[in-house]
């Protein structure tokens, strides 16, 4: 009876077929929303005529719906690979998100259809490279480059009294549970309702990948996620695992929160080059 | 205990209930909104005692077990014998219960014109005003057309993990929620962006028009699902990614569409949208 009645509750809440990815919908939509505030008139009005007068919003999880439609787009990793002791990005992940922003600025020459498949991933894959559930360490001292650290292990959500994907609590559940009742709207009016321009400034100087780097440095050592979280091969004892309480929520709330509108940040920054011309 | 397990089923059977689920309704109301002229606004506002038409989006459903409206629920769905539009005297003749009750656009006509013929009681002025948002936003709703040669299809479904779904509830509930989890003010954002000439294109006719042209899209969504097939969530997206452009496009049509109805019904400097 309990067991029916937790079901009944969690449809209730969840609704029927929701689907859970990187960030989730709320966590890219969100990063869209933030670039397209701050988009100068030009870049909007161009990058909006390229995919037929839509918002970047609307395509910001159009990777994760369409993944399965074409076999590359469901080979591409969707986290991006990092040398834990230089903290730069390598590997394919870098050479996808160099050749999308190659393609996006020679945009003027791709075919329609190509052009929007390619604006599509940027909106989707410059957010999840934001994500610090999406970064991956590897050490790159041997012949080949060997995963060391990744977000894929369970921990104990003490706030849900269960045992969590930590990937998963990155990948939209942090930011779905701190405000279950937030659109991108109200996350973009949250926290992009008085940046200082200093600090755009500060978060949108240097390269694509000197931010992918500051992504890696914040969330491998000022965070400590990987390490401050020991851990755990999947299906270990749940007192064996590490536990996330209402406070390491808090904590985490805010990296994520922070990851969210620099990504839109800098992605109104590329764009902005880009298509404001 | 058991009184805690009746809410919580009720309160699931509500959007299950409802054509379009109250945040399509809510979705097409503030669209709508987002579209009318000043004049318009204002004396919809007035007729409303200061609320919007999203406050209302769905008061017809509201109100549908009240006293004096219970007629209401006749007043969801329009019929066709294949492609003709099925009007008049022959709707309440058929033979079959559900053309008999699918007196949608007759009550969108009625609504237009008692508000067209003025002299109306506040109470009254209010509730067709109310019953047009309402009405509007159903009769975009493709399973809200009953096809007497495809009733059978109406009884399509789909498993998702092994759980049976029925298709019509589907697109009710989840044709646009499956993919989007936008609150109302997004989809204004994401779909209150069409272009003058777009805008011109979806309102150019008259209500009837517009009714009768939708049939295409409306009959093809029951191309788009085999009964009895069988999703995981993989295939169920790739399903799902077939019918979000329909169904986000005519939350879209259906709000502009109800902002031309009112703007013509409330600005004195709009012209009328004609009934046929």
């Amino acid at each position: 009876m309990k067991r029916f009645i937790i079901l009944l509750a969690a449809l209730l809440i969840a609704g029927v077929n929701t689907e859970c990815f990187a960030w989730g919908r709320e966590g890219h939509a969100t990063i869209a929303y933030i670039a397209e505030r701050h988009l100068t008139p030009k870049a909007k009005e161009n990058i909006e005529k390229c995919i037929d007068g839509h918002s970047i919003v609307y395509y910001a999880s159009w990777l994760d719906n369409h993944r399965a439609e074409h076999k590359s787009w469901g080979k591409l990793s969707h986290v991006c690979h990092y040398d834990i002791n230089t903290l730069r990005a390598i590997g394919k992940p870098r050479s996808y998100m160099k050749s999308t922003l190659k393609k996006l600025k020679n945009y003027r020459e791709l075919p329609d259809s190509a052009l929007k498949v390619t604006i599509y991933h940027f909106v989707h894959s410059f957010g999840d490279y934001h994500c610090p559930g999406h970064v991956a360490l590897y050490d790159c001292t041997g012949e080949k480059p060997k995963k060391v650290h990744t977000s894929s292990y369970d921990i104990y959500l003490k706030t849900k009294k269960t045992v969590f994907d930590y990937h998963k609590l990155w990948d939209g559940g942090i930011i779905q549970q701190n405000h279950p009742d937030w659109g991108y709207m109200d996350w973009g009016h949250a926290l992009d309702s008085s940046v200082p321009q200093e600090y755009i400034d500060s978060v949108t100087a240097g390269t694509w990948e000197d931010w992918l780097h500051d992504v890696a440095t914040r969330t491998h050592k000022q965070y400590n996620i990987f390490e401050g979280v020991p851990k755990k091969d999947k299906g270990a004892a749940e007192s064996e695992l590490s536990v996330v309480d209402r406070q390491k929520m808090n904590e985490f709330g805010e990296f994520a929160a922070e990851q969210l509108l620099i990504g839109g940040l800098r992605m109104a920054k590329i764009i902005n080059e880009i298509f404001g011309e | 205990m058991r009184r805690f397990i009746i809410i919580l089923l009720a309160a699931l059977s509500i959007e299950s209930a409802s054509a379009w689920s109250r945040a399509i309704h809510s979705a097409i109301a503030a669209i709508a909104d987002d579209n009318l002229t000043e004049q318009a606004k204002s004396e919809i506002s007035k007729a409303l005692g200061g609320h919007t038409i999203t406050y209302y989006a769905q008061w017809m459903y509201d109100v549908a077990d009240s006293e004096g409206y219970t007629h209401t629920k006749n007043w969801r769905s329009v019929a066709f014998n294949k492609s003709k539009l099925i009007s008049g005297k022959k709707i309440a003749k058929h033979s079959e219960d559900i053309v008999n009750r699918a007196q949608g656009l007759e009550a969108l006509i009625a609504a237009v014109k008692a508000i067209e013929g003025g002299n109306l009681t506040e109470q009254q002025l209010a509730d067709n005003i109310r019953y047009i948002v309402t009405i509007v936003g159903d009769l975009h709703c493709p399973t809200h057309y009953i096809f007497t040669d495809m009733l059978p299809q109406r009884k399509a479904f789909y498993y998702y993990n092994d759980k049976k779904y029925s298709y019509v509830s589907y697109w009710e509930n989840n044709a646009v929620r499956g993919t989007f989890s936008w609150r109302t003010d997004e989809y204004v954002h994401q779909l209150s962006r069409k272009t003058p000439e777009q805008v011109a294109q979806i309102t150019k006719g008259s209500i009837t028009d517009w009714i009768v042209g939708n049939v295409p899209t409306y009959r093809g969504i029951y191309d788009l699902l085999e009964s009895g097939s069988r999703f995981d969530r993989k295939t169920m997206r790739l399903w799902q990614n077939n019918i979000y452009p329909i169904s986000t496009e005519q939350v879209a049509i259906a709000g502009y569409r109800l902002a031309a109805i009112l703007n013509g019904l409330f600005d004195s400097s709009v012209e009328n949208v004609k009934i046929k």
